[in-house]
């Protein structure tokens, strides 16, 4: 089943709208999700291991897919 | 069908879509994101009357709570297409239509990019459009601002609070940002200016380690060391999906009522031509589009 694992941070204003199209299609298909806060120790270690230095950050299946917000419709091509 | 589909839920897009329902148009306000706004990006706003320093989202979250409570019906909806059809308007996202008599474009403009090797290759590690989003992964580290705008030097100041350095690469000798942000940013003993010079390439191995510049007017070139760049020298109207007379860099051409070449289309904020770019300039679009609609409806 498709990982997705989006990186967000408390500061960032625009990370609620990539949780948003995360979330939404979460509830109309079926594929892991997990939001992990980069300030986080687990999130410190994602961000290091793919050198990630902008959020929010999509991760799928061990690599980055979106940097920033992707739409509705890339995201959903994403897991198919 | 609705009387008014306004393009964008900015500042221009929501003030018009207050006036628009005051003036009793059955009005629709669709945006591909439920907080929209170039400004929401903005870490601080001190030029919007009234509001002496307020958060960019901050101030686009007053916007929307005010447009909700004037009744405006706001949908999420990312557009494909934009048509005409026997005198109305058909606008389409991959699962609807929706119709409508006329149509503000209120879709703003993203920020332009530099074009540079290395750009691409290191978005989102390093080199980044927005300060107040990534800003924080630099602390400590020496970064650069490309650009002097008003944006860029915001941008410099805010991180001039979290890097050890910052570079500001502008390419004339004189900054265009206000004089107040200039005063701010010559006062801090960490940014430093770097005048009549463009960058050429952002290098790096997996993240960006240096910014190839060269002096326009000396044409010497060099190395900045740094892990960042933050790129504000301009904007790109969104304006592809529509079909009105633009000018050369794409942004919409209006008369003073907002109306653009083709008729029952206006346009308000960062997607037309206009002398300033600002919040309350992207809201007076708004509002003069809105009453501009309302006198097309009210002459069909």
């Amino acid at each position: 089943m498709t990982k997705v694992i989006l990186l967000y941070a408390s500061w960032c204003h625009n990370c609620p709208k990539a949780e948003k199209i995360w979330r939404d299609l979460k509830e109309e298909h079926d594929f892991e999700y997990e939001e992990i806060d980069v300030e986080s120790d687990e999130g410190q270690k994602i961000a290091q291991e793919y050198s990630v230095m902008a959020v929010p950050t999509t991760v799928i299946d061990g690599e980055v897919a979106f940097i920033g917000i992707p739409s509705k419709d890339e995201a959903l091509e994403s897991i198919k | 069908m609705y009387d008014l589909i306004i393009l964008g839920a900015g500042p221009a897009g929501v003030t018009a879509a207050i006036y628009a329902v005051r003036y009793g148009l059955d009005t629709l306000l669709v945006d591909k994101d439920s907080m929209s706004g170039l400004i929401s990006t903005a870490k601080t706003i001190e030029n919007y009357t009234g509001f002496p320093s307020i958060g960019g989202m901050e101030l686009m979250g007053k916007f929307l709570d005010h447009a909700e409570q004037a009744g405006v019906t706001f949908k999420v909806m990312e557009l494909n297409s934009v048509t005409e059809e026997g005198g109305h308007f058909i606008v389409s996202s991959s699962e609807e239509e929706i119709k409508s008599k006329s149509l503000i474009v209120a879709t703003g403009s993203s920020p332009r990019e530099l074009d540079v090797p290395g750009e691409k290759e290191f978005l989102g590690r390093g080199v980044s459009y927005c300060a107040t989003c990534d800003g924080p992964f630099f602390s400590g580290k020496e970064v650069a601002v490309i650009g002097g705008g008003e944006s860029a030097i915001e941008d410099a100041i805010f991180l001039s609070d979290i890097a050890s350095k910052v570079y500001v690469v502008h390419h004339r000798d004189k900054l265009r940002a206000s004089q107040i942000l200039q005063d701010r940013a010559f006062d801090r003993p960490n940014i430093e200016l770097v005048w009549d010079s463009v960058v050429d390439a952002i290098e790096g191995k997996d993240i960006v380690e240096s910014l190839q510049v060269h002096n326009v007017i000396t044409e010497e070139t060099k190395k900045l060391p740094v892990n960042g760049a933050f790129i504000h020298i301009g904007l790109n109207p969104n304006t592809d999906l529509v079909n009105v007379k633009k000018n050369d860099k794409g942004f919409i051409i209006t008369d003073e009522s907002m109306a653009t070449s083709a008729r029952g289309i206006f346009a308000a904020g960062d997607c037309r031509q206009s002398p300033l770019y600002q919040v309350i300039t992207a809201a007076s679009d708004g509002a003069i589009a809105a009453y501009s609609a309302f006198k097309y409806i009210e002459g069909i």
